[in-house]
């Protein structure tokens, strides 16, 4: 049995005063694809904040291990390099730096090399490609005076440009119409079976899933973890919804 | 044209009716050391406050006439008469108030509102107070509502004295010297600790001489965990000749104690405002300032909130109508002085008819205030072309520790929304008028439900006769 | 030394004067040299150093007819500029005159200043109809150099001009710089200035562009970088005369180590401006807590048809923005740098010259390593 990847246990997270998760236990391996599925208002941004280190969400108990090591205190920009990336649901506007300067710093930042600016146009221009952008998004401010759809492609471009080992995807699919739902899809597909990579992707809509291999789905509601379980479930919510475990 | 005279006669009457003068005492016109003394003589002031009215003066003959802002070239203090002491002692019941007084409070509603929302009510009737009471379980809770001249020598005198004109000085401009040389009327209020007080206390100043001045000083002190909404309104009948309002509110919020201070102000279009307010806000406090204003000639009118303790909060929300013959230069001031400190503005300005609003303020960020948040809005609106509609917003910030945002918006009404109302079978000049009060709802939605309709009344009457 | 007083900036209405916001006194030195500017031109514009006599009324003609033309139609004299009419104080300076015909055409004007320099210099600008002309202006020294770098530029652009303002300040440390801009536009013309002001101790800036003509466009972007106890004073004035008339102007800086900043933005609805629209925009991050910022952005309005806007914003990083930034990888003094640079990079973008921006990038690298 392989290494757990990340490792979550007893997590108690606060937003100021209130506590919004109260004991949440997760493990996800490398490769894996878990599903946390959930009503609105049940902590899921929450728990993929805490993961990433948003300062605004205090851990008040419980540890994160990530690839073996304790990240609970260890800063965001740590956390992603150490191999973490969160997709925004609402990516904010960075107005002054493109979006290919923006990419080209932070690969920088992640391998400590220069990168060639050939090389790194050829892989953008291709990564590009995939989510059907448009090359001239790369020279545009980041986010900035993007459309909600835009804005999540370029999410998913930057996660499969930063390569990450653990993506949490928070709502990627929300506002998007059907042919961005695939395109974003296939491009999470990619980052699974060519990158091997782990993905935590939080949604409340099953049509994302439909074309992703999936391996553990969670139920999360009031701040807790109710049902854990595979594949299976997803099928199951996408029929008949999550009122049946609510009322357990 | 004639259907705009025709409509703007109706207007005034609500407030325009005037009584003939039958004052006991009418101090003579103008502003010499003489008047002065007199004027202290006749409201019997303690020591201290004579010389404070002398040095007032002194500072007053010295302080040069503002350099900005709308002309007060109207104004000759020459002509203004300081006091005015109308016929009768202060009242506490309506019954004893002689009829002419108090026919024109109760066409102005002040009985009436007393009877079905107010914990207390204080009736100023040109220089002095005429009636004042409060119901009596507010009383028992230990709230003071009385009027000034009773304060500085009644048991709470020390407290009167050691905070009279302590938050605007003399020194603070030259309407602030005049004020602290001729002040008479106004009220004073004291909620004692944590004492909440569930309906508002109002105060109502009605100017009814000609070419009189209103120099009323309101002092309230919300002590430590007490709450308290205050309201006060203005209006007068409208003369040929200047008449002058330059009152003054100091406002003492103690720690984790808020006070919402209301004000309708609709003081006849031969009024010069210059009225100066100000709070003093201490650790976790709160002031909500709610302004419209409507009426005036001229008005130079920026309440200032001083958040001097860690988390204070101030709030101001106002809405201004400049009509014919109106400079309304109205807005506020912020200084967040500690640390957490924050501050919300949400102002609407509106101007017609030739009208001239001015929308100003400054936001001060000193180095104290770490973490300290302010947002500024401000909105105006064009209803013609021959009116004005300035925003002069200074901001100064001098910690990086802060997040200040402001944001202006000038425009006119919608060709679309008139076109989507009327479509809906509502005349144009019907659907203007909603289209403005939904614009100055920023204002009414705070306001208790009579006020409210009160404001939106004013709009609508502001807006007839405003097509073609 | 004789010192001359200027009393510059001033605020188009004014405000309490407790504020200092309403204007600036600045003492500033007679100017006693001459610094040569050094000029190349580009396509369908031609240089006219001499002092031109001028009859008002007569037009001038254009490059082809410069060397016999000794009238000129345009009252260069008594345009307006941001820092105010006190200017003339400072007496005639070395004049040099551009005439834009038709077509496209650049010109680049480096003024390099010797250390103790005082200078004053003055540029205008003639834009011929339909003439579509950018001119980078660029003000250097060495690092530690001090003087006094007084420039004044007048634009007068006719019906369909284009001109294109590129401003970069890279003089050195202890440099007085007065930058003053005026410029009249026609029916239909357009103005755009781009400002980097990255060098000099005090730094008084003045831009006020009259919009005469309808349909006639203004759009200002300015970027700065204040540091060392520098004071960067300024004055943007966008008078709408003429119907469906267009501004944006935008400030965007970061300050630190003690500086002082002072951003005075005026839209000025003028009544008859029917269909015209505004636009002010400025951001200022602070990065340390000795700094002073003060902004006061004006709407003034006189007629009903017009749209004006006005947003700003002040303070440190947005707490989203940075925690966007960090999850990305990037520390928290790296995001910060990053976002620092950001302001005077979207104006490198808009520049369009490649000299310019390496010369900008150079500059920059220099004050990292100070």
């Amino acid at each position: 049995m392989a290494e757990e990847l990340l490792q979550v246990r007893n997590l108690q997270v606060n937003v100021e005063d209130k506590q919004i998760l109260h004991s949440i236990d997760l493990d996800i391996k490398p490769g894996e694809t878990h599903v946390l599925m959930g009503p609105n208002g049940a902590g899921k941004s929450t728990l993929g904040y805490a993961l990433m280190g948003n300062p605004k969400y205090t851990i008040t108990g419980g540890s994160i291990v990530f690839n073996g090591e304790d990240i609970t205190k260890l800063s965001v920009d740590k956390r992603a390099k150490a191999g973490m990336f969160l997709s925004f649901q609402n990516p904010l506007e960075v107005p002054g730096i493109s979006l290919s300067s923006f990419l080209k710093t932070a690969l920088e930042q992640q391998r400590g090399v220069r990168i060639k600016a050939w090389d790194f146009r050829k892989e953008l221009r291709q990564a590009m490609a995939l989510l059907q952008m448009d090359n001239k998004y790369a020279e545009r401010d980041l986010n900035t005076g993007f459309s909600g759809g835009e804005k999540k492609k370029a999410e998913i471009l930057q996660l499969l440009m930063l390569n990450p080992q653990l993506a949490i995807l928070d709502e990627t699919d929300s506002g998007l119409d059907v042919d961005a739902v695939k395109i974003v899809s296939q491009g999470i597909k990619t980052f699974q079976e060519h990158r091997n990579g782990a993905l935590l992707i939080i949604t409340h809509n099953t049509k994302i899933l439909e074309a992703l291999h999936v391996d553990k789905t969670h139920i999360l509601a009031q701040g807790s973890i109710i049902k854990n379980a595979g594949p299976e479930l997803v099928e199951e919510i996408s029929k008949h919804g999550f009122e049946q475990f609510l009322q357990k | 044209m004639e259907e705009k005279t025709f409509v703007e006669d109706i207007d005034r009457s609500l407030y325009d009716f005037r009584n003939e003068d039958k004052d006991a005492y009418r101090i003579e016109e103008g502003l010499t050391r003489d008047i002065v003394e007199q004027i202290s003589r006749e409201k019997h002031d303690p020591e201290w406050m004579r010389e404070f009215r002398l040095k007032s003066l002194e500072i007053y003959n010295k302080t040069p006439m503002v350099q900005w802002g709308p002309s007060i070239e109207g104004l000759n203090m020459d002509n203004i008469v300081t006091y005015v002491r109308p016929n009768t002692k202060m009242q506490g019941k309506w019954e004893d108030v002689p009829d002419d007084i108090k026919d024109t409070f109760e066409r102005l509603g002040i009985p009436q509102a007393e009877q079905t929302s107010l914990a207390g009510v204080g009736a100023q009737y040109d220089s002095e107070l005429v009636y004042h009471n409060v119901r009596k379980e507010v009383e028992e809770q230990g709230v003071v509502y009385t009027d000034m001249e009773s304060a500085l020598n009644g048991p709470y005198a020390e407290m009167v004295k050691e905070h009279f004109m302590k938050l605007v000085p003399p020194t603070d401009h030259k309407f602030a010297a005049l004020h602290g040389a001729v002040w008479s009327g106004g009220s004073f209020v004291y909620v004692p600790k944590g004492v909440k007080v569930a309906i508002p206390l109002q105060s109502y100043f009605r100017l009814n001489a000609k070419g009189a001045g209103q120099f009323e000083h309101t002092l309230i002190i919300v002590d430590e965990g007490a709450d308290l909404h205050f309201i006060e309104g203005c209006s007068a009948p409208k003369y040929n000749v200047a008449n002058l309002h330059a009152g003054c509110v100091e406002l003492f919020i103690a720690k984790n104690a808020k006070l919402r201070y209301s004000t309708i102000e609709n003081w006849s279009k031969n009024m010069y405002n210059l009225n100066t307010k100000r709070a003093l806000v201490a650790e976790g406090g709160t002031i909500e300032w709610v302004s419209g204003s409507f009426g005036s000639h001229v008005s130079y009118l920026y309440p200032m909130s001083v958040l001097n303790g860690e988390g204070a909060h101030s709030e101001f929300t106002g809405v201004t109508f400049a009509g014919h013959g109106q400079n309304l230069d109205t807005g506020c001031k912020v200084v967040h002085n500690a640390p957490h400190t924050t501050s919300l503005v949400n102002t609407r300005s509106i101007s017609k008819s030739g009208g001239i609003s001015t929308f100003r303020s400054s936001v001060v960020v000193t180095n104290k205030a770490k973490h300290a948040k302010s947002s500024v809005s401000c909105q105006s609106l064009m209803l013609d072309n021959i009116s004005r509609s300035d925003t002069i917003p200074a901001i100064d910030v001098r910690t990086a520790d802060a997040d200040i945002g402001h944001e202006a918006k000038i425009g006119r009404i919608s060709d679309d929304a008139v076109f989507y109302l009327m479509s809906r079978g509502i005349s144009e000049e019907e659907a203007r008028a909603m289209i403005v009060s939904g614009f100055a709802d920023n204002v009414s939605k705070e306001l208790p439900l009579e006020y409210a309709v009160e404001m939106n009344n004013l709009i609508r009457l502001e807006m007839q006769g405003s097509i073609g | 030394m004789e010192n001359i007083d200027l009393i510059v900036n001033q605020l188009p209405a004014p405000t309490w004067n407790r504020l200092r916001m309403n204007e600036s006194r600045v003492a500033v030195a007679v100017p006693t040299d001459e610094c040569e500017p050094k000029v190349a031109l580009q396509g369908s514009v031609c240089l006219n150093k001499q002092q031109i006599p001028r009859i008002p009324g007569k037009n001038c003609c254009g490059c082809a007819q410069m060397a016999t033309c000794p009238v000129n139609g345009i009252d260069f004299a008594s345009m307006p500029t941001g820092m105010g009419t006190e200017m003339a104080q400072l007496g005639e300076g070395k004049r040099i005159h551009l005439v834009a015909d038709a077509g496209k055409s650049t010109a680049a004007v480096t003024l390099r200043y010797d250390d103790e320099q005082k200078c004053y210099n003055r540029l205008e600008i003639e834009a011929k109809p339909g003439s579509e002309l950018t001119v980078f202006m660029t003000y250097i020294s060495t690092a530690s150099a001090k003087g006094m770098a007084a420039v004044q530029t007048k634009i007068a652009a006719a019906k369909d001009a284009k001109v294109k303002l590129v401003q970069v300040q890279l003089l050195g440390r202890e440099f007085l710089h007065l930058n003053d801009v005026g410029a009249d536009l026609a029916a239909d013309a357009r103005f755009e200035v781009l400002q980097l002001q990255l060098g000099g101790a005090q730094i008084y800036n003045g831009v006020r562009t009259e919009l005469t003509g309808d349909g006639s466009s203004f759009d200002a972007a300015i970027a700065y970088y204040g540091r060392n106890a520098q004071r960067i004073d300024m004055n943007f004035i966008a008078n709408h005369y003429g119907k469906k008339t267009d501004c944006n102007m935008t400030a965007d800086g970061v300050l630190q180590q003690g500086a002082f900043k002072i951003y005075r933005g005026t839209i000025d609805f003028k009544n008859g401006s029917a269909g015209a629209t505004g636009d002010e925009k400025e951001t200022v991050l602070l990065l340390s807590d000795d700094v002073v910022n003060q902004s006061i952005p004006l709407i003034l309005c006189s007629e009903e048809d017009v749209q004006g806007n006005h947003g700003a914003s002040i303070g440190k990083l947005d707490e989203d923005l940075l925690f966007y930034m960090m999850s990305r990888g990037f520390s928290e003094s790296d995001a910060i740098d990053m976002m620092a640079k950001a302001k005077i990079e979207g104006i490198c973008r808009r520049i369009e010259d490649e000299e310019t921006v390496q010369l900008v990038e150079r500059y920059l690298e220099g004050v990292v390593k100070e």
